[in-house]
Formats: C-alpha cells, structure tokens, sequence
C-alpha cells in the first residue's frame, strides 16, 4: 500500500495535497472572518482566495449570514426622531451633488461630441469640395489681365462712393469691436463658471470618496452671534486627522487676518488651518489635524491674525459637534 | 418561516430602487432596519452620541453603496448588519476605548442580552428562532462568539480574558458559527445564507 502511495505518482499527488491543505486552511479562517476576527494580512490574503474558490465563496456567505445573525440577540433601539431627518438631508444633499456631478460631465460630453464634429469628416469634405470646384472654374491664364484691368476700374470708381462711407464703416468697426470686447467679456464670465462648476463637482467627489472611508464623519458646523447667517459642514477622518471644511456666507475677514479652525478633545484646542472666503463669504479648506486633534468632538472657527496662532484668541465665528 | 424569503425580496428591492437614486426607497428602507441597526451599534460603542454618529455614516453608506449590493451573494439584512458592525467597531477601535467598553460590557452585556431574551421573542419570529438556536450552544461558544463579534476582540484578546488557549478559542469560534448556521438552516428548512 505505501509502495502503491510512493510509486503511484508521488510528486503530483504531494502537489494536490499541497493546494488541498492552502484551501483547508483558508476555510478554517472562515469563520473567523466572520466574526471579524482577522487580522488585515489575512484578509486580505483570504480575500485572494475567495475570489477564485466558489466553494469558500459560499461558505464565507454562510458563515456571514450566521454572525449577521448574533444582531438579533441585541435590544432594538429605536434612534431619534432629529436622526432620521439629518440622515435623509444629508442624502439629499449627496444625490444632488451626484447630479451637478452627472450635468457637468453631460456637458462636457457634448461639447467633445459637438467639436468632433466640427473637426471632422462633414465640414472638412465640403471645404475640399469647394476648393476643388473654384480651381475647375478659374479662368485660362490669357484672360487674367484683362479681368484685372476691369476689376481695377470698377474700385476706381467705387473708390469715391466708398470714401464717402468710409465714416460710416469706421463707426460700423468701432460698433462691431465693441460687441467682440462684450462677446470676448460674456466667454470669460461663461469659462470662470463652467471652471467654478468643475471645481465644485471635484469637491463634492472629495467629499464622496472622504464619506465612504471607515470612519468619516460629518460634521455640521453652526454660524455663532458674530455670524449667525454662516455654516459649514465638514467631514472629518479621526484615524487619518484629514479634514474637509466648506463654509459658507462668513463675514470676509479684514486684512490681516484670517479665519482659524480649531479641534477640541477634550483638552486645550488643538490649531488646525487658517482660511479666508470669497466675495460671497464661502470657502474650501482641506487639513490636517494635529495628532491632538484627531479624538475632537468639537469644532471651533475663530477669526485670528492671518497666519494662524497656537491657541484661540479671537471670537468664535462657527461651532459644531461630532454628537 | 415563509415571511423571510419574502422580506429577503421585498429589501432587495428597496436596495435596488436605493441604487436608481430613490429616496422614498431608502427612507422606507431607514423606518425598517435603524432600530435594529441602532441598537446594534449602541451595543457595539456604549454611548448614544457615537452610535448615532455611527448610524448616520452607515445609512449613507448603504446609499453609496446600495448599487454594489449583489442577493447572489447574501441577504440584504446580512449586509446591513455587516456594515453597521464594521463600521461600529472601527469607530470603537479609532476612538481608543475599546479597552473600557469590552471591561464593561464584561458586566453590562449579558444583562442587556438576558433583558434581549424576552425582547426578542415577543419582537419578531426570525429573531426568536435566532434566540433559540442560540441557546443550543455551548455556553463557550456563545459568549466566544459574541465576544467577537459585539465586542470586536481578537481571538487573543479572548483567549487572554477567558484564560483558555488561542488553538480552543478558534475551534469554538468555528464550531459556534458552524452549529449556528446549521440550526437556522434547519428551523428554516433551507440552506441559510
């Protein structure tokens, strides 16, 4: 019999042992993953497995399903009322983002589609067309003399109605100059807000992608009695200490100073980064909090030396709270 | 249990309609599932302000992510609950406190869980079946796997505070789990997943 094992085959048979044992191995992890009980590592080489082993791939979703299972043994809280509504604002607000997102893209897919084919095929064919008919047409060499003899003396003679008009064609240049000046004003204004656009639907993807790691939070940030119109909302990733702040309707500092946006843990606050608006009082700061900073529950803005200072100075002009 | 095929249906539907953008869809979705996901999470961090942080992250997270939910691969309640417990314990394990709230679930759980008993059984039926199935495991196993998973230790960390060997704590765990799967297999007279 051990002949038989030996004799018959021994290498593939080692080798089939060898694949058999990894995929043992990684069914024994599955309910731990389960569980959430892995480390990263294993995961993610679990993961590898998973993606090629159906067998695993069914047993993980079984042993999923009984973890799932372990929240049943849990009361049922109901969350308050003030929950359900900022839950629903907040996704409001994100499918209107995706759909700003969604229009620009639209557009710029049109605008690509419309100058394809200005560039292309139809108007290009045409023109060489044209050009082909005007060179059949062009009269022999012998009679471009004396066409240019007559064409010479009919500007003569037009030469001195159209002086007499010349005034009026100088105002018609002046006119047609100042409506290019409007056109050329009206395309700038256009491209700052297509520009504008763009920025904001880059924005409300970094706000996206920032919700969707483990962890973020958003904050909602309220205009205190110095600014009582203002805002602002912020996401925030504690493990990471990046943050996002979009404020709006702020006072525009005076010069030399700035707005200061501070993380309170707890402890004394923790400075994060200084920002000033635009005209309309709205702005986009991206930081990144000290590691001080990163169990905040707190969020202060105040209005302090441009340049930003170590601990607060000026008056709170936004506050908000991670609870 | 012919309610579950129907719910399982019935959720994967709103998940669907969540996917196109409908936000009845995913309010009607809210009304059914926050207060189990809610006291799940509360559960998980022991404080409400987190837990309501937390709840709020993991419905826009099922907003986000609602196109990516695949039924071939699982229940839409497994799913939701998956999410909501991962997100709870990376919350518990970012905030540093994970230390104190497993010392005091140590004292508090099983009371609220006791309390859970009666709760869930007068609650809903699938919830009870789950109760009961439970209950037919060991005392290890139950209280290994919920450990693990309402308190997010590690298989060391368990084997450390119950003083047994990390190979048995794996083979509880496992074992647990596997019963478990079986009994909800059985009581609903399909394979469960």
């Amino acid at each position: 019999m051990a002949r038989l094992v030996v004799r018959g085959g021994q290498k593939p048979r080692r080798k089939f042992s060898r694949r058999l044992m990894e995929h043992e191995e990684y069914k024994e992890l599955l309910a731990l993953e389960a569980v959430g009980a892995l480390s990263s590592e294993e995961s993610r080489s679990l993961g590898a497995h998973l993606s090629t082993c159906a067998e695993c791939r069914r047993e993980a979703a079984q042993m999923r399903y009984a973890a799932a299972s372990l929240a049943y043994t849990v009361v049922p809280v109901a969350p308050p009322a003030h929950l359900r509504a900022r839950v629903l604002d907040a996704v409001k607000a994100l499918k209107s983002e995706a759909e700003n997102v969604i229009d620009i893209e639209d557009a710029d897919e049109k605008s690509g589609e419309s100058s394809g084919t200005f560039d292309g095929g139809p108007l290009r064919a045409a023109s060489k067309d044209g050009t082909w008919q005007l060179l059949a047409s062009r009269p022999p060499l012998m009679y471009g003399a004396l066409a240019a003899a007559l064409v010479l003396a009919v500007l003569t003679v037009a030469s001195a109605m159209l002086w007499n008009r010349s005034s009026e064609y100088e105002a018609e240049v002046i006119r047609l100059s100042e409506d290019a000046n409007k056109s050329r004003a009206e395309t700038a204004r256009l491209s700052e807000e297509a520009e504008r656009a763009r920025s904001e639907a880059e924005r409300a993807r970094e706000v996206r992608e920032m919700l969707g790691t483990p962890g973020a939070r958003l904050i909602h940030l309220a205009g205190t009695d110095s600014a009582p119109g203002a805002r602002a909302s912020m996401v925030f990733e504690p493990t990471t200490g990046r943050a996002l702040l979009l404020a709006s309707a702020l006072p525009p500092p005076p010069a030399g100073k700035a707005y200061q946006l501070w993380y309170i843990a707890g402890g004394p606050p923790q400075p994060g980064g200084t920002f000033t608006t635009d005209r309309e009082g709205g702005s986009v700061m991206r930081d990144q909090a000290p590691a001080e900073g990163r169990n905040a529950s707190v969020f202060v803005v105040t209005l302090e030396p441009a340049g930003g200072v170590k601990a607060p100075t000026g008056g709170k002009y936004l506050l908000g709270s991670a609870s | 249990m012919n309610a579950r095929p129907e719910q399982d249906q019935a959720d994967a539907q709103l998940l669907h309609a969540i996917a196109r953008g409908d936000e009845q869809a995913f309010a009607a979705l809210y009304d059914q599932y926050s207060s189990i996901l809610f006291g799940l999470v509360f559960r998980i961090l022991h404080t409400r302000p987190e837990a309501e942080d937390v709840l709020q992250e993991v419905f826009l997270q099922v907003w986000q992510q609602a196109p990516s939910f695949d039924p071939s691969r699982g229940r839409p309640f497994t799913w939701l609950v998956t999410l909501a417990r991962s997100r709870a314990i990376d919350r518990l394990r970012a905030t540093g406190s994970r230390e104190r709230t497993a010392q005091k679930s140590g004292e508090e759980a099983p009371r609220i869980e006791e309390e859970a008993a009666d709760v869930a059984l007068l609650r809903d039926e699938e919830g009870s079946v789950v109760r009961r199935a439970l209950a037919e495991l060991s005392e290890e196993q139950r209280s290994t796997l919920l450990l693990a998973y309402l308190d997010g230790m590690s298989q060391t960390e368990i084997a450390d505070r119950t003083g047994q060997p990390l190979g048995t704590v794996k083979t509880r765990t496992r074992a647990g789990l596997k019963k478990l799967h079986g009994l909800l297999s059985n009581k609903f007279g399909q394979p469960a997943v």
